[in-house]
């Protein structure tokens, strides 16, 4: 029996999406050991400082809430997609801005972070941004603090899908695609711990669907 | 089909519209300074300053834009918010809806698609007594939060 549109349209959405269509189709069930590692970093805690970087989730937010933790959510990714910090050069070429950027994103002046989800986030960035970020992360979140990145581990060049990142469990994620992007530059493990090499220490994380995880110790 | 009032509630409509005895801002309308009262409120217009309803639902709309602080019981965000948000009883930002803001609530719904950057604090209602107090003097206190770019109050 197919119900009419006109039904449908007085029936409020299950998990927060909009539409039946979007609520009956669910994205991909991944099990991420990082976030295992993160979850288990804040165990038996309560009033932590949680910063996700990724799309504002509903998921997210309760699942963090309900362990009593305080959850501040910025998208990064619609910011670097809008192209508004490309500057002219000097010799007229465009560049990537990341003062600009870093003034305008991700600046919570002297507030710390117990944790930071940055999903995929330096897969994204422009070059020009990808120290300066791990510079602002390491200025934000409090010693001996919690980050999780996740790379794409594909070559340069390869497009790579961009998800919105729902927890689901403390080891389950739902992928829900939301766009593509051509991967700018091979993080290998050692980039990585160049990357972070101000922090305390890193663990590495490699699942078979070529994304590798990385939760940081600051 | 008898239904209970749990029920009914789960087939309440999509609020998109202006509820008939709702007051209401029309989207050409522009508003300066600190709006109160003790009815629900449905703003389609833009809104700058602050936003007080305690007691009282308020739903921005789809064209609504407010730069402001606000106050209630259950919030709608349909539109565009900048500013600091308290509702004692619900927040719901919908996939239209941006909130740029530090939010403090006993529940939050995000639609996917939605925009949000800020902080959320939880506070359920027998917890939240001296910190709401606290927070709906700042709300009414502080000017709102300062847009992308701007430079974020510290708590």
């Amino acid at each position: 029996m197919t119900i009419p549109d006109s039904i449908k349209k007085l029936f409020k959405p299950v998990g927060g999406a909009e539409g039946v269509a979007e609520v009956s189709a669910p994205g991909t069930l991944r099990r991420s050991n990082g976030l295992r590692e993160f979850c288990r970093e804040l165990k038996g805690q309560q009033g932590l400082r949680v910063l996700d970087l990724g799309a504002a989730s509903q998921a997210n937010i309760s699942f963090f809430t309900e362990l009593g933790h305080k959850v501040y959510t910025e998208d990064i990714f619609p910011v670097l997609k809008s192209g508004n910090y490309r500057v002219r050069g000097d010799t007229g070429e465009w560049r990537f801005d990341p003062e600009k950027f870093l003034t305008e994103n991700v600046n919570y002046q002297m507030l710390l972070f117990d944790a930071v989800i940055c999903w995929d986030l330096f897969d994204l960035l422009e070059e020009a941004a990808v120290r300066p970020m791990a510079a602002r992360l390491h200025r934000i979140v409090k010693p001996g603090g919690i980050l999780l990145s996740f790379f794409h581990t594909a070559e340069p060049g390869v497009s790579v899908p961009i998800y919105r990142y729902r927890i689901q469990g403390q080891d389950t994620l739902e992928l829900l695609p939301r766009g593509e992007h051509a991967l700018r530059r091979p993080l290998n493990n050692r980039n990585i711990e160049l990357l972070f090499k101000e922090f305390h220490s890193l663990k590495f994380f490699l699942a078979c669907d070529n994304l590798r995880e990385v939760l940081v110790i600051r | 089909m008898a239904t209970t009032p749990t029920e009914r509630k789960t087939f309440e409509p999509e609020r998109e519209t202006p509820i008939r005895g709702m007051a209401h801002i029309g989207k050409s309308v522009l508003v300066k300074g600190e709006l109160s009262g003790s009815e629900d409120l449905y703003i389609d217009g833009e809104i700058e300053g602050t936003v007080e309803l305690k007691d009282h639902n308020l739903i921005v709309g789809p064209n609504g834009r407010v730069h402001a602080n606000l106050n209630a019981k259950e919030i709608v965000v349909q539109g565009k918010v900048q500013g600091n948000v308290r509702a004692t009883d619900k927040i719901e930002i919908r996939k239209s809806g941006s909130l740029i803001g530090d939010i403090i609530t006993a529940r939050i719904t995000i639609e996917d698609g939605a925009y949000f950057k800020g902080s959320i604090d939880i506070q359920r209602p027998e917890s939240a007594r001296p910190e709401a107090r606290k927070a709906e003097h700042a709300a009414v206190a502080t000017p709102p939060y300062a847009p992308l770019g701007g430079e974020k109050k510290l708590p």
